[in-house]
């Protein structure tokens, strides 16, 4: 086991004068049992870090092509999943450290977040969101619009709250950023707060300039502090991961004139057809598995539409258990609170008490995976690790009842086993519901790069636009 | 077992039920540890019932995988755990055979989501509840003079705490005791003294302890009103201020504070200070003497496991984990309940640590909360 204490501190607070030193102003904090330790700063040294971030965005404006920018953080970022860098390695130690996942979990882990850092992806997202990487550089002329060109730039500096529970998408947040052009001051994710400072840290080996524009560390959510106000207050825009309380928290503190963009918790459900194969049970298994139900995109409930029998329902049920059993021991568990343990105890018990609405669990002794089923359809869930809400429906109408609990808290439909007609009726009702994306079982948990997160693009609400018109237009 | 017959079992409870309430009084008379094999047998007897004619549990222990067969040890017999009682109502035999119905508070899981613990006997109760009482707050005695600060069972209510302090009044208090009724509040007006002041100056008179029984916030507000008057009265050695339940959340209330304000002002010692745990999941009771760090003591028919909560092995004294007990008296429903509060063995004793907290979702996975909200 990794010694939180061997790792380097999470925070990059370049800015600082040389002669600041952080021992006598520690702040810890301890998850799963690893405590870290970050430098609590002034109102003057918040003002200082902020404003030398700013300042090197704006400067790297100038010195760099965002083509350049792009090729630099994927190195970077690529960097992490290398086990056989030093990056690489102690972003391995970091998540066995600090969220207690197995190695292999972690490899898996920064290996798929990897998939989305390359050059080429950026590059293909930005693309696809405004046509050419230049448009970030200077204005470029609009081919719908002949006089007038258009330049989109993020602003200089932008404040990220970053959550914790997938450890790739702090990362990725911070890299959005980056390529759009814009400073970034983060606030790190309690839960992981490793991976940030080091993707800053290769950044720097690299490219100290683009590392420069970056500033991360970490502060307790309820006593937010000066630094808080001060990283808000100095934003072009607020963006928000995590969960509602984090959302709540950041919606209260941003003055008015600054824009905030959330990306709140989400759900996401599967809906099962008799016809569902072993291997599409096997990629529910695994997407329920991965970062164990921690994102949005996380399946958590699952509607087994049609069964035609009991029977049916319990061989479905038998081969979805068996899936996350073997799913498990490929990719252990991270580590179960005690009070994760509780819940799940206490959900199980509720089924293994009631026999009502033909109730029946599945799960190890060990907590490792429950799957829970009742032939009413409901959307109740809860956010614990490898917990499956498993309902039964006889028809996609039902589904309509729930609509006022279902809609706008979407985020992915898993579809399998269904016939042509049930799965256009079901793409329909996810549209409906405003999920931002319907795909098979087993790429639910990893969405593409250009995935477009609560229905959003993922670059354009980050950037401000000027159009330049040199005549009258048409 | 047939779930679709009525289970025909008052006969093999009352039997079973009577022969615990007379080793309790038992206790009661001669208070003895008891042998280990003593309890595992009562304890085995009371799961085999259980299993048997407790539908809910029945299922259960078939979904666990455990039957009488193969449970040769109480430290086996399958936990309930407390939100069970909050999904089905855990009784042996059948549900309209209840004498008594209980409700948890809701103070963990909403109002919504209250517990039932129903009771087939009350003399099973109150044949665990007088003797462990009399010795942890009347030195053994018989009676005592009782100013008790809680209002009375109402049915409606089915508060257990309420049925336990008014058998507690009824069947143990002397000449003197009295009950308080703080909701009413001042009645007096205006430099009147407070309630209670009369019971007090009374027990002080006849040189007679007074044990002073009420919730952690009942005596804090209790204390309130005797500070703003000032009230100071020396009660008699041997008097006791016996609290359960804890500050439940109420912002500023520490429970040391409270009671050794209180102490303070009857000019009383630390260790006449009783803190009652109870659980409306379970008919016994632990106490624990003083302030500070408390070890709870039960009797011996009442016996508490710390547990790791993901593996349900049991912890090393001294560890924390999750609590479970096993409770005698609980023969008419389930004697193994698996708590959620978090606890450390200490000895013969108990630390309580305190309500596990609902799990924190991990980052941007919808929270119950939220999905519940929508649901209006």
């Amino acid at each position: 086991m990794i010694d939180a204490r061997a790792l380097p501190g999470p925070e990059w607070l370049p800015g600082l004068p040389a002669d600041f030193d952080p021992e006598n102003r520690l702040d810890g904090r301890t998850v799963a049992g690893a405590t870290y330790w970050v430098p609590q700063l002034t109102d003057a040294e918040s003002v200082m870090v902020a404003e030398a971030a700013r300042t090197a965005a704006l400067a790297a404006r100038r010195t760099h092509r965002t083509a350049d920018v792009v090729v630099a953080v994927a190195r970077a970022a690529g960097r992490l999943a290398d086990p056989g860098d030093f990056y690489g390695g102690a972003a391995l130690d970091a998540l066995e450290a600090g969220t207690k996942c197995s190695r292999a979990a972690a490899a898996e882990l920064l290996e798929r977040s990897a998939a989305g850092w390359t050059a080429p992806v950026l590059s293909a997202l930005i693309r696809s969101e405004f046509g050419e990487l230049a448009i970030l550089d200077e204005p470029r002329p609009d081919p719908g619009q002949p006089g007038r060109r258009r330049r989109a730039v993020g602003p200089p500096v932008v404040h990220l709250v970053l959550a914790g529970n997938v450890p790739g998408v702090a990362v990725t947040a911070v890299i959005r950023s980056l390529i759009v052009r814009s400073g970034v001051l983060c606030k790190l994710p309690s839960s992981e707060p490793w991976l940030v400072g080091l993707f800053a840290r290769a950044l720097h080996e690299d490219d100290p300039a683009l590392a420069a524009t970056m500033a991360a560390t970490w502060w307790p959510a309820d006593v937010p502090g000066p630094i808080a106000h001060e990283w808000t207050k100095r934003s072009g825009k607020v963006i928000v991961y995590g969960g509602p309380d984090a959302v709540r928290a950041m919606r209260a503190r941003t003055p008015p004139a600054i824009p905030l963009v959330e990306y709140g918790p989400r759900v996401g459900a599967v809906i099962l057809g008799p016809e569902t194969t072993d291997a599409e049970l096997q990629g529910l298994a695994r997407d329920t598995c991965s970062y164990d139900q921690a994102g949005c995109v996380s399946p958590r409930l699952v509607y087994l539409l049609g069964m035609r029998s009991e029977g049916e329902t319990g061989a479905l049920l038998d081969r979805l258990g068996e899936a996350l059993g073997t799913e498990t021991a490929r990719l252990a568990p991270v580590f179960t609170t005690d009070e994760e343990a509780v819940d799940i105890r206490a959900a199980r018990a509720r089924y293994q008490f009631d026999a009502s609405d033909g109730a029946r669990t599945l799960g190890p002794a060990d907590l490792a995976w429950t799957v829970l089923f009742q032939s009413r359809a409901a959307a109740f869930s809860e956010p614990l690790p490898r917990v499956l809400w498993v309902y039964g429906i006889a028809a996609l109408e039902e589904l309509d009842r729930l609509r006022g609990v279902l809609e706008g808290r979407l985020q992915a439909l898993g579809l399998a086993g269904l016939s042509d007609s049930d799965r256009r009726q079901a793409e329909e009702l996810a549209i409906g519901l405003g999920a931002s994306r319907v795909t098979p079982p087993g790429a639910m948990a990893w969405p593409p790069a250009d995935w477009r997160h609560d229905g959003r693009m993922q670059l354009l609400p980050l950037v401000r636009w000027t159009d330049l018109e040199t005549a009258k237009l048409d | 077992m047939d779930e679709t017959r009525r289970i025909p079992v008052s006969e093999a409870h009352a039997a079973l039920a009577a022969r615990f309430e007379a080793a309790f009084a038992d206790w009661d008379a001669d208070p003895r540890a008891w042998p280990d094999d003593v309890f595992e047998a009562r304890a085995l007897e009371a799961f085999a019932l259980q299993f048997e004619a407790n539908r809910p549990y029945h299922r259960y222990c078939r979904a666990v995988g455990r039957t009488p067969d193969d449970v040769t040890s109480w430290r086996d017999i399958p936990p309930a755990p407390t939100a069970a009682f909050r999904a089905v109502e855990l009784i042996v035999g059948d549900p309209s055979d209840a004498v008594l119905r209980f409700r948890t508070s809701g103070t963990t899981a909403g109002a919504a989501a209250r517990g039932t613990h129903l009771v087939r006997r009350p003399e099973t109760y109150r044949a665990a509840l007088l003797g462990p009482f009399r010795h942890a707050v009347l030195d053994g005695r018989r009676r005592g003079r009782i100013l008790l600060l809680h209002p009375p069972f109402a049915p409606s209510r089915e508060s257990s705490l309420a049925w336990m302090f008014d058998t507690v009044l009824d069947e143990l208090g002397a000449p003197g005791s009295a009950r308080l009724d703080l909701s009413a509040g001042e009645a007096d007006g205006a430099g009147a003294a407070p309630a209670g002041v009369e019971e007090l100056e009374a027990a002080a008179e006849a040189a007679e302890p007074l044990a002073i029984l009420g919730t952690t916030l009942a005596l804090a507000d209790w204390l309130d009103r005797l500070s703003s008057a000032d009230v100071r009265i020396e009660l008699p050695r041997g008097s006791r201020v016996m609290d359960t339940g804890g500050a439940k959340g109420r912002e500023g209330l520490e429970r040391d504070v409270a009671i050794r304000g209180l102490l303070d002002r009857l000019d009383l010692p630390g260790e006449a200070a009783v803190n009652e745990f109870g659980m409306t999941e379970l008919l016994s009771q632990r106490y624990a003497v003083g302030l500070g760090r408390l070890a709870l003591r039960g009797p011996p028919w009442l016996r508490t496991r710390v547990l790791d909560p993901v593996s349900l092995e049991e912890r090393p004294e001294g560890e924390e984990g999750i609590v479970c007990h096993y409770d005698l008296a609980n023969v008419g429903s389930v004697v193994a309940v698996l708590t959620a509060d978090r606890g450390r063995a200490v000895g013969d004793a108990v630390e309580w640590l305190g309500r596990t907290p609902g799990a924190t979702p991990r980052g941007c996975s919808l929270a119950t909360a939220e999905l519940l909200e929508a649901q209006g």
